[in-house]
């Protein structure tokens, strides 16, 4: 996960530690991102996906580990802020303010004219089918469009760096496709984009490479197919059968790991690399009637979840957050003592 | 860089006459008209803004016939614009010699140029030591002559557009009808009218009015001719370094001592800056071409003085009561100033 | 972009949330109808008729002492009105006097005593007017009495007259103010410092909830963040203050027009140098009570149950000082302290400045004290607002507040900046 070439590199988190009084929101997390690449922080809430972000933009500072910017330096250490946008995981909007003035105002402290941000707002909020309400209150706005108005002051000034958090947070489905294409067009304009998120189905077919947390550590990361390929199981077969599978029936098709539900009537089998799903139905075949086959590569979710040693059909819980660690973090950043000593 | 470069400015010589381009006139030239402006610039906030008392200041009064008004004034351009234009050449040199950029330099030749006004052909500051090395020669001089009048105010008027022109005199102009009460006679009040001092309105309008059109003039001239001027030869520095030099002994004695003493602390500072500065001074670096209607935008200050000045008039407003306090206040950021940028020079590099 | 920069930013977005140029203008154009209108309204409905007291006097007060007699006369038969709050009447004894005075009719009865002398008979109570009256009486009665004495009339005035003294100031001094001026200027004070106190509090407790704080301080430093708030904020509070002076003043000015005559302006405003030190050290002391105030908030977790908020009255309480320079001396030791002290000189200094002769370096120096005391607490408060601000749910002791202080400025440019980073 980390390259450190500094022209292709342009974000590097080394072993970075963050730790608040009850937990350790994040625990020796490493990656670095590439430029022009799509990049996602994937996990449960309390994961601690956005206490790395937090850190990314300077709000927070690591207790122990570095960070590497190589978009120019800020004025504070952190990503320069003038070529960084930053998405929130809450809304951040003043609720009593006008639009588009607020736009303007949170670009221009993002380094950018006044007159060019209000033009660019402009297109910009006629592009999300917000045209007309540039002088309403923000407060008068659906959640799903204040978030649309946050995204463009994220974007306004054309960053190098989006860090976003969230991004989908909000959104129906057709305006997540909208996030998803914006995601894609920054991508295909130069721009790095990491981007956090618990909405994995959604950020699978957008990110290039992954990292996903669990209780401030890294579980697993890379491409999908690295992701995949890491994991051991190269498909994943549910076979319906006729009659209850016998023991060795299971045991046959080792070394695929099997799990019978229904009775043993259907089994989840995880296919591993260089096994065929053809070898795989002639082996079961050969013992039983098998009345429906359904294959598929495993998704981000189900990988996830088997890393955590979760079953991925009990694992609401899990991907819920109901964690001590995500409610431990989520207060610790601003419960008393939120600073390590 | 020539100014061609910016903008091919000509002056028109008359029909049939090909024009000049200004980026060919020889350096004399613009040496003459960075002296002959920066010296009505300087003269006319030492003596008109800081309205000095004289029942008649230079003759220029609506009860004196216009014989008297043309004496006044030629009085003032003969004999008081000469005076200047000597000290503008201690300000003028050291600006050159020391390649004075920066305001922090700037502050250590404008000195020279406020000790030269108090200290040099008249012994001025000598009369109300210690106190009269500070004000007005390294203050007033420095802060309200230089620092606003030569530096920032041509800066206004080139770079901002004509709103602001118009506001930042208009707000000058409120200032100088304020500041031209300081002379009033304790009391104020019913006892203006029957005093020739303070000026009657309709004096200090006319002042306002001569004064504010021999500042534009000095804003003019230095705009289109003055800046940009190449560095003297060195001979011509050294000669007047010599001739200022005796032309001071002569003026103020063995009190000239002190004036070389003063001068040879703030040459201290500025040689520092001599070594460390690579940009052109700020009198050789090119400028661009001011708009001619901020140029007459100027006018502005005399207009609202004078229609400021009847009001505190009437009223009986003035600062004369309070004229330590303001004097104080300016010495104070003086000696401020003097402190930052003697410790910025030094710790350069 | 450069620190400057941002605090500009910043402080024109704070101020304009909160001016609104429609909303001032209207508040001079009430002002100056209020006043205008007001002013004679008010006049005629409490104090303009003559006689709002009446009294009867009795017959029987007529046989008491000779020079009563005589001064009563004077009281009630004189074709004008001798005091303009009273009005006297003989008491017709038909029209039963004490039951006109029960039925409201009458304020007072002037009658006989049964030992000697007059006796005031009213409804209930002692009347407030007690006073002004026997002082009327007694000045209609000195000269009688003194006429008894066989003192000549043409003596009489002159026995009488009050010492004048002519006055010879040897130094150009200010305009002395008023009562009302050095009060008016205090309360405005007042008014202006706990209208930014309330405007900060809510804001910044609000960018909290609102949580607005993530999308600042990721583009900006918290010094920058609190320096832009403490600016936009005192700019806003001195247009205020500026507008209303410029109403009070306008208002004076419209009504002297219609009365015919151009009113006496109070003191502040003819003198421009006592002006403008009220104007910078009104806004400096905003500056530094806005500052401390500003991190106060930043501490405050849920602004309606927080105890915090009773901190507001804290620069109230600081600038009421200047009232004291009505009651006490503005000379003494105490009050030119206050005059000196950060906290409570914007309002002292402009009071004593109004009232006496004040030292030129006593001013620069009260001056430059608040200079440095806003620049101080501005590095402080930055460090305790860059780690309150992010702080929701339990708000940090003072312990842990004075902890972060000592901790130094890093937090204040980012808490990044605490801990080692590499930029490269």
């Amino acid at each position: 996960m980390r390259r450190n070439d500094p022209h292709t590199t342009p974000v590097v988190v080394d072993d970075v530690v963050k730790r608040y009084a009850s937990v350790t929101a994040v625990d020796g997390v490493s990656f670095a991102v590439e430029r022009g690449e799509v990049f996602a922080l994937l996990g449960p809430n309390g994961a601690g996906k956005s206490t790395v972000v937090r850190m990314l933009c300077g709000i927070l500072a690591p207790d122990e580990g570095r960070l590497r910017f190589d978009l120019g330096s800020g004025p504070r250490g952190a990503a320069d802020p003038l070529r960084t946008g930053y998405l929130p995981e809450d809304r951040g909007l003043y609720a009593d303010a006008k639009v588009l003035p607020m736009i303007v105002y949170l670009a221009g402290l993002r380094g950018m004219a006044q007159a060019e941000a209000e033009r660019r707002a402009r297109a910009w909020l006629e592009r999300f089918d917000l045209a007309g309400r540039e002088r309403d209150r923000v407060d008068a706005l659906s959640k799903g469009n204040q978030q649309k108005v946050q995204l463009i002051a994220s974007l306004l000034h054309e960053p190098a760096l989006a860090i976003l958090d969230e991004p989908f947070s909000g959104f129906d489905p057709v305006n997540q496709d909208l996030v998803s294409r914006l995601i894609r067009q920054l991508r295909d304009a130069g721009t790095t984009v990491i981007l956090s998120a618990h909405h994995m189905d959604l950020v699978e077919s957008i990110a290039d490479r992954v990292l996903l947390l669990h209780r401030g550590r890294e579980v697993m990361g890379g491409t999908l197919a690295a992701v995949r390929a890491s994991s051991g199981v190269a498909r994943r077969v549910r076979v319906t059968l006729a009659a209850p599978a016998r023991p060795d029936d299971v045991a046959a098709l080792a070394p695929a790991n099997v799990v019978a539900r229904d009775g043993a009537r259907v089994l989840d089998i995880d296919l591993p690399e260089g096994h065929s799903v053809g070898s795989l139905l002639h082996a079961l075949t050969a013992r039983s009637e098998v009345l429906d086959v359904h294959s598929e590569a495993p998704s981000l979710r189900e990988l996830y979840l088997r890393a955590v040693g979760v079953d991925p059909e009990a694992a609401d819980e899990v991907m819920a957050g109901g964690s001590d660690g995500a409610r431990a973090a989520d207060g610790a950043h601003g419960a008393g003592g939120a600073v390590a000593p | 860089m020539s100014r061609a470069v910016v903008e091919p400015a000509t002056r028109d010589r008359g029909r049939g006459a090909p024009p000049t381009p200004v980026a060919q006139w020889p350096g004399w030239r613009r040496w003459l008209g960075a002296i002959a402006g920066t010296t009505l610039v300087i003269w006319f906030f030492s003596e008109v803004f800081f309205v000095n008392v004289g029942d008649f200041f230079y003759g220029w009064s609506l009860r004196e016939g216009v014989a008297q008004v043309l004496l006044g004034t030629a009085e003032a351009v003969g004999v008081w614009l000469l005076f200047y234009a000597f000290f503008v050449l201690w300000l003028l040199a050291a600006v050159v010699f020391f390649r004075v950029r920066s305001a922090w330099a700037l502050a250590f030749a404008a000195a020279i140029c406020g000790l030269a006004i108090e200290g040099s052909a008249i012994p001025i500051m000598y009369q109300e030591m210690p106190i009269a090395l500070l004000w007005p020669a390294a203050s007033w001089h420095v802060l309200v002559n230089v620092f606003v009048g030569w530096w920032l105010l041509p800066r206004v008027i080139e770079t901002q557009p004509l709103g602001v022109v118009v506001g930042v005199f208009a707000a000058l102009g409120a200032v100088w009808s304020l500041w031209a009460t300081w002379f009033w006679p304790v009391g104020g009040g019913g006892s203006l009218a029957e005093h020739s001092l303070p000026l009657p309105p309709s004096d200090f309008a006319f002042v306002a009015l001569i004064g504010g059109l021999l500042l534009t003039a000095g804003y003019t001239l230095l705009d289109r001719f003055g800046w940009g001027a190449p560095p003297p030869r060195p001979r011509a520095l050294a000669a007047f370094v010599v001739v200022g030099a005796l032309l001071t002994v002569l003026g103020s004695q063995f009190h000239a001592a002190i004036f070389f003493a003063l001068v040879g602390v703030a040459g201290v500072f500025l040689w520092r800056n001599r070594v460390d500065e690579t940009r052109p001074s700020l009198l050789a670096a090119p400028r661009g071409r001011s708009p001619t209607t901020n140029l007459a935008a100027v006018m502005a200050m005399p207009a609202v003085a004078a229609a400021l000045y009847p009001l505190w008039y009437r009223l009986g407003v003035g600062v004369n009561a309070h004229v330590d306090l303001v004097v104080g206040a300016i010495n104070v950021a003086a000696v401020a100033l003097f402190a930052v940028a003697g410790t910025k020079l030094l710790a350069r590099r | 972009m450069t620190h400057w920069r941002a605090v500009t930013l910043i402080a024109r977005w704070e101020f304009l949330r909160f001016f609104k140029v429609r909303e001032l203008l209207l508040t001079i154009l009430f002002i100056v109808l209020g006043y205008t209108l007001g002013v004679p309204l008010f006049q005629a409905l409490v104090g303009d008729r003559a006689g709002s007291v009446s009294v009867a006097v009795d017959a029987s007060a007529i046989g008491a002492d000779e020079l009563l007699r005589g001064a009563l006369r004077l009281l009630v038969e004189s074709p004008e009105p001798l005091h303009p709050r009273f009005a006297f009447e003989w008491a017709a004894a038909a029209e039963q006097p004490e039951a006109r005075l029960l039925a409201g009719d009458l304020d007072a009865l002037l009658r006989a005593a049964p030992a000697g002398g007059l006796e005031l008979v009213v409804s209930d109570g002692v009347p407030g007017w007690l006073q002004e009256l026997e002082e009327l009486l007694g000045t209609l009665v000195v000269p009688l009495r003194l006429a008894a004495e066989g003192v000549p009339a043409e003596r009489v005035a002159a026995v009488l007259e009050s010492v004048a003294l002519e006055v010879t100031a040897l130094e150009a001094g200010p305009q002395r103010g008023g009562l009302a001026t050095t009060t008016l200027v205090v309360v405005a004070l007042l008014m202006a410092v706990f209208t930014g106190t309330g405007v900060l509090f809510t804001v910044i407790t609000g960018e909290k909830t609102q949580r607005v704080t993530e999308a600042i301080v990721s583009a900006v430093s918290p010094q920058a963040w609190i320096d832009g708030k403490i600016l936009g904020t005192t700019l806003f509070v001195v247009a205020y203050l500026v507008s209303y002076a410029t109403g009070i003043v306008l208002a004076m000015v419209v009504r002297g027009l219609f009365a015919g005559e151009l009113p006496a302006l109070p003191s502040l405003v003819t003198d421009p140098v006592v002006l403008l030190v009220t104007l910078v050290a009104a806004t400096l002391g905003f500056g530094l009570w806005f500052t401390v105030f500003a991190a106060i908030a930043a501490t405050v977790s849920d602004p309606t149950t927080s105890s915090r908020g009773q901190f507001i009255f804290l620069p109230g309480l600081a600038l009421a000082v200047g009232f004291l320079g009505n009651a006490g001396n503005v000379d003494g030791a105490l009050f030119r302290f206050f005059a000196l002290l950060p906290f409570t000189s914007p309002s002292a200094l402009p009071v004593r400045m109004m009232t006496t002769s004040v030292a030129a370096w006593e001013v620069l120096a009260a001056l430059a004290l608040l200079a440095g005391s806003v620049l101080l607490a501005r590095r402080i408060a930055a460090q305790v607002f860059a780690l309150g601000i992010h702080m929701t749910g339990k708000e940090p002791s003072l312990a842990e507040v004075w902890r972060w202080v000592r901790r130094g400025g890093a937090a204040a440019r980012a808490p990044a900046d605490a801990f080692p980073r590499r930029v490269g």
